[in-house]
């Protein structure tokens, strides 16, 4: 897939791109069923990397030698192709290490303008804790509170109507996924971030399952900020995007200090840089955006609908394969509820996520087995941990036909079949 | 040795029957122990002989994987009637067997460990060796907790 032609959607010629899902584990083939924690990378996103590090290796934005000048067009072209990617302009996108960052930067800056003594962050039940650790950090500082829009453990959805009662209540912050990556809930980002305009609250949505996945155009959304991590839409790790709203962003104030992110230093004091190169501080991770343009390359050309597409048709047969063991629990929205993304959260009956986990990593499966960083909806759901099997376009039927043996032989070693 | 070769008859009997597993009323000592990272939670109960030097009784409750559950298991069925003190050495060449291979260790542990060497194979699989020493670490806070209240007791004794 090394042109932009739009060719038939085919995974399995697809999986060609990709080395590590060539190997065999334990003696097996590999069944990589993990996307969700980090997505595998196509041998274009490698080799962007190697490019870069054998031609163009230099310091950005400070040079005025051929390298640094390369380097420098390379890391603004991988912004501008990001702001393409996600329907924004290059000033709105900041690289950060990965979402979690994002999240932070935008914690630590929007407390000084939005929030104080009693002022209302509103976050969801489903959040990852990076969703809501930074956000509890700020609201010791400030004394703002954090409330929680209820997720309706039935059906893996939001509590509409109960967001609506919070927004109305008055929010200075509301920040939730688009996807979640413990039960594969796609939640109406367009809507919530519809009403919390009207509550004249800062809407920020956390991309991280999403952007590699489907399309997130952010004037759509209609979000004030958004972030993902580029590990886990075929990027590579430790680069990630914020996107502001242009003049929201304009506005913030700077988070890190640094070079880059002034314009003028005196020994008595300094001033800032303009948005997005104010909240980069130090020298950036140029070949982290030069693999996340290739990376955003890559899946435009797969065909973002596509994915979306071929990731539910693998989550339905999934959860098919799994709800015909007797006792299996699947969490998250089922057909007629909700749009189920491309992860499947599951328990076999008297069984540990963990002995799942490590049983199916000796049949070639890598699943995820645990609280998937969100202990509190854990609880919520009454389970120590789920297993977790998350596809992406690289992933087959076959895939999910491994799956169904892998259940049934540890439901039989443990003797519950 | 394979991941099915670690889930051996012993372990699986264990976890599917755990024994001694039942909530304790009034305990000596009683430890609650998780491993956030994966979700395993449970709680050791001792009761102490009357002299306070042996331990009399274990139960435990809780909630994981087959590993953990049958790590904890086969500790109660270990440590009854055990000097509290060889409780403790028994925990610490537990752990010790997860550490080095047994060649490596010091004699007589084999002998002394017996049917917990099944458990030797987690070694092998290192993130699953906090599942085997959960049960072993809420033990040895347990015993310290006994230690505590032997010795108020004996401070008692001595003032009669």
């Amino acid at each position: 897939m090394q042109s932009n032609q739009a060719k038939p959607f085919s995974a399995y010629q697809l999986r060609e791109d990709f080395p590590a899902l060539a190997q065999s584990v334990n003696g097996v083939p590999l069944v990589y069923l993990d996307s969700a924690a980090t997505s595998q990378k196509p041998r274009s996103v490698i080799q962007s990397i190697c490019r870069y590090y054998e031609n163009d290796n230099a310091n950005v934005h400070r040079g005025v030698h051929a390298l640094s000048e390369r380097a420098t067009a390379a890391y603004e072209n991988a912004r501008g192709r990001a702001a393409k990617f996600f329907g924004a302009e290059a000033q709105e996108i900041v690289f950060t290490r990965g979402a979690t960052e994002g999240v932070n930067l935008l914690a630590n800056t929007l407390k000084k303008r939005v929030l104080g003594e009693g002022k209302t962050i509103l976050l969801t039940e489903m959040e990852h804790h990076s969703n809501i650790v930074p956000w509890q950090m700020v609201a010791q500082e400030t004394g703002a509170v954090i409330r929680y829009i209820p997720v309706v453990p039935e059906t893996g959805m939001l509590d509409e109507d109960e967001a609506k009662r919070l927004f109305a209540g008055g929010v200075a912050i509301f920040s939730c996924t688009h996807i979640s990556n413990t039960l594969g809930t796609v939640n109406p980002v367009q809507s919530l971030c519809a009403w919390a305009r009207e509550a004249g609250a800062v809407s920020i949505i956390d991309a991280a399952q999403s952007a590699g996945h489907r399309k997130v155009d952010v004037r759509e959304i209609g979000c004030d900020f958004l972030v993902c991590s580029g590990h886990k839409m075929c990027g590579p790790m430790g680069v990630g995007v914020l996107y502001g709203e242009g003049s929201l962003l304009q506005d913030l104030p700077p988070w890190q200090g640094g070079g880059e992110m002034i314009s003028r230093v005196t020994y008595e004091g300094s001033t800032w840089n303009k948005a997005p190169h104010k909240f980069e501080a130090g020298t950036p991770n140029v070949e982290g955006a030069i693999g996340l343009h290739a990376a955003m390359d890559y899946l435009d050309a797969v065909g973002r609908e596509e994915i979306r597409l071929h990731d539910a048709l693998l989550v339905r047969e999934a959860m098919g394969v799994l709800s015909s063991f007797p006792g299996v629990r699947i969490f998250g929205p089922v057909d007629e509820s909700g749009e189920h993304a491309g992860v499947v959260s599951f328990a076999l009956p008297g069984i540990h996520a963990h002995d799942v986990v490590t049983l199916a990593d000796s049949h070639g499966i890598a699943l995820r087995g645990g609280h998937h960083c969100n202990q509190p909806l854990m609880k919520k759901l009454g389970v120590p941990a789920t297993a977790r099997a998350s596809f992406y376009f690289y992933n087959t039927e076959e895939d999910v036909e491994a799956l169904r043996c892998s259940v049934e032989k540890i439901m039989r070693m443990f003797s519950k079949l | 040795m394979s991941t099915e070769e670690l889930y051996q008859e012993i372990i699986m009997d264990h976890a599917g029957k755990p024994r001694n597993f039942v909530e304790m009323a009034e305990p000596d000592a009683k430890v609650e122990a998780e491993n956030p990272m994966c979700g395993d939670e449970l709680t050791l109960f001792l009761r102490a002989s009357a002299d306070g030097l042996r331990i009399e009784k274990t139960q435990f409750t809780g909630q994981a994987c087959a590993i953990c559950t049958a790590s904890a298991s086969l500790l109660t069925t270990k440590i009854k009637s055990l000097p509290i003190g060889e409780a403790e050495s028994l925990s610490q060449a537990f752990q010790e067997m997860l550490k080095i291979p047994a060649e490596e260790s010091a004699e007589g542990s084999a002998e002394r460990l017996g049917n917990l060497q099944v458990l030797e194979g987690v070694r092998k699989f290192p993130m699953r060796m906090k599942c085997a020493t959960l049960a072993w670490h809420a033990l040895d806070h347990a015993v310290v907790q006994l230690r505590e209240k032997g010795a108020s007791e004996k401070l008692t004794f001595s003032d009669g």
